[in-house]
């Protein structure tokens, strides 16, 4: 299937003249017609850059230093800044972090609803009034909510709205960033089957945003796992959660407090991931990897076919001496 | 609603009550009107008999009742210096004062939000940090000094505005007068309108382009620029009316200061509204005066946190009560 969105060798810069840092390094992925990718990694790996960076939207010190996002055939990296806004909401909707204030605290979840809708299709107020309860009902609110206020909504409302207008025109490309994260868990778990089911449904490609390797494993058909600006390894989320190419991941996936009765120590990855001044040469895991070799410290793999997935990694190389 | 307004009137009578309380304490020390009324000459027993006849020679606290007692019974008393009714003279004079600080709150408030707003959006502008400049003058420097200064300029050197009066005035019905409808008092309106309304206009200003931005940074409204809705639309729509919030209840406030500092600008302008006649009031201790411009501004002030507090139950559905049965949560 021809992919709706490829984002190839986006880099986005952080910083003035005399310090820049490097804060996406060449990133690359493409998401098809119903798929859902999920983008996972540590808090400051740059996930939430990488989704600001689609939508163009990065805050003052950040800017696109190079690459293309190319949705439907059309680079919208280059395109001026005012086709820029008839691309978000209409072709890309977005969610984003705290999703609890993303709807204005003075206007009704309605009057909201149809100001998008109305900005983005020639409807009459009636037809958006319309089309606003049947995306209400899509997203499973109460329709007699219409008139409510934000504050009068639990969150998972909130975040139903919040879905709602993000997908009330009929984006093609759905970005979630961090969609869940102020709700406990069990609406977590409702508001990702609910994505899910809604991009399948509508035919849309999600960009799924977490640090949450859970909520990723549920609803993503791809993950990637993206560490200190780059993405280190990608592929089927199966694959990525049950065989694991780089040492990342699995630490990542190590890190996951288990259920179980016992609580053993949990292992964790030594040290931090490094500040953006202070990547390593070489491989950027290389400061916290246990397998790290010689190669690692001198030159930066790029992604590789591992096992079952692509993963940035050294010990995937086929003519590496490794490490007994 | 109207159950809200209703208790916030009820409360304004405490409020009016206890202002009554502490000015009539202090009476006791603006000086002896009994020394004002009889001048210099005068026997022990003429000034024994007016003490008593005026009831000064009680504690401040039984004057202090028998004045509100006489409130409540409609009367106001006499003013000793001019021994006219004091309800006549500050019926006399309310239009004068009322005409300014509405004058006065227009010139603040209609280009203070542009302006605000304007600052906020184009920091960088020149003509933004010019506001900036200017807006940080008027909040520091004294009523008084902007008044003179204005003086200088527009009618010493200029000659295009009076410099004191009220210019021409014409009567609307049995109640008002009105200095709007001619030219000669439209003239004189300007300075003393600009000079009063100059602070407020200052500080809105300055709120207005501190709330502006910090609605920009507000999450809703980084979704509402994903959600692709036009720069128009953002701002018109929901930055301003977010930032207006505190901007109703500031600009409400000053409202007060307005006719407060209008004993100022009235001095300065020599304007024959009641704050010069409080101040004349003041010189010659002339008691009924002096409280009842007390009361009435307490009832002015709660009568505009009362407006405030309306204004922003328009605003801002939070502060509705919801209805029964729509608070719900499903």
């Amino acid at each position: 299937m021809p992919s709706l969105i490829e984002v190839k060798d986006l880099s986005v810069e952080i910083g003035a003249k005399q310090a820049v840092l490097l804060a996406l390094d060449r990133i690359s992925f493409a998401i098809a017609h119903g798929e859902v990718l999920g983008l996972v990694g540590e808090s400051g790996a740059g996930k939430s850059l990488t989704a600001a960076a689609i939508i163009r939207m990065l805050e003052a010190p950040a800017r696109i230093a190079g690459g293309q996002v190319v949705l439907n055939g059309v680079r919208i990296d280059s395109i001026s800044d005012n086709e820029m806004k008839r691309v978000r909401g209409r072709q890309i909707g977005t969610i984003f972090q705290n999703s609890l204030d993303a709807l204005d605290p003075l206007y009704t979840v309605g009057q909201q609803l149809v100001e998008t809708i109305r900005c983005h299709l020639p409807l009459s107020a009636s037809q958006a009034r319309k089309r606003a309860m049947e995306w209400l009902r899509e997203v499973e609110f109460p329709e007699q909510r219409f008139y409510a206020y934000p504050h009068e909504l639990s969150g998972g409302m909130r975040q139903r709205a919040a879905i709602a207008l993000a997908l009330c025109a009929e984006p093609y490309l759905l970005i979630a960033d961090e969609p869940t994260t102020a709700l406990d868990l069990p609406v977590q778990a409702q508001m990702v089957g609910l994505l899910k089911r809604l991009v399948q449904h509508k035919k849309m490609a999600a960009l799924l945003v977490t640090h949450n390797l859970g909520l990723v494993a549920l609803a993503a058909d791809r993950i990637a796992v993206m560490y200190a600006g780059r993405i280190v390894e990608m592929g089927p989320t199966r694959a990525v959660v049950q065989r694991p190419a780089h040492p990342y991941t699995m630490g990542l996936l190590e890190s996951i407090p288990p259920l179980s009765y016992r609580v053993r120590r949990l292992r964790q990855i030594a040290g931090t991931m490094p500040r953006l001044g202070a990547i390593p040469p070489g491989c950027p895991f290389s400061s916290r990897c246990n397998h790290v070799f010689a190669r690692c410290h001198r030159a930066r793999p790029e992604l590789m076919t591992a096992q079952m997935t692509q993963a940035a990694c050294w010990l995937h190389a086929e003519s590496t001496c490794k490490p007994t | 609603m109207l159950a809200f307004a209703f208790s916030r009137a009820l409360q304004a009578i405490p409020v009016v009550l206890v202002v009554g309380l502490i000015a009539f304490a202090l009476f006791a020390y603006v000086g002896d009107p009994v020394l004002i009324m009889l001048g210099q000459e005068h026997t022990e027993a003429q000034r024994k008999l007016l003490v008593e006849q005026l009831g000064l020679d009680q504690p401040f606290y039984v004057q202090y009742v028998r004045y509100i007692w006489a409130v409540l019974h409609g009367q106001l008393g006499i003013s000793y210096s001019f021994g006219r009714p004091v309800a006549q003279l500050i019926a006399g004079r309310l239009p004068a004062t009322l005409e300014l600080a509405s004058v006065a709150a227009v010139f603040a408030v209609i280009p203070a939000i542009p302006l605000g707003l304007f600052s906020a959006i184009r920091p960088r502008n020149l003509l933004s940090r010019g506001i900036l400049l200017v807006s940080l003058l008027g909040v520091s420097a004294p009523t008084f000094m902007i008044g003179l200064l204005l003086i200088l300029g527009f009618s010493v050197a200029l000659g295009w505005f009076p410099s004191f009066g009220r210019g021409q005035v014409v009567q609307v019905g049995r109640w008002w007068t009105t200095g709007l409808l001619t030219g000669s008092g439209l003239r004189a309106i300007v300075l003393p309108a600009l000079t009063l309304g100059s602070v407020q206009m200052s500080f809105i200003v300055r709120l207005m382009r501190a709330e502006i931005i910090r609605a920009l940074q507000a999450d809703y409204i980084r979704f509402a620029r994903a959600r692709g809705l036009p720069e128009r639309s953002l701002y018109c729509v929901h930055v301003c009316r977010n930032a207006l919030l505190p901007v109703v209840t500031a600009a409400g406030l000053q409202l007060g200061n307005v006719l407060a500092f209008s004993v100022v600008t009235e001095t300065v302008f020599q304007w024959p509204g009641l704050g010069l006649l409080f101040i004349s009031a003041v010189r010659g201790a002339d008691i009924p005066v002096m409280s009842a411009y007390l009361m009435l501004a307490g009832l002015g002030f709660v009568a505009i946190n009362l407006s405030v507090d309306l204004a922003y139950h328009a605003i801002d559905p939070r502060l509705r009560i919801p209805h029964l049965g729509a608070s719900s949560e499903s």
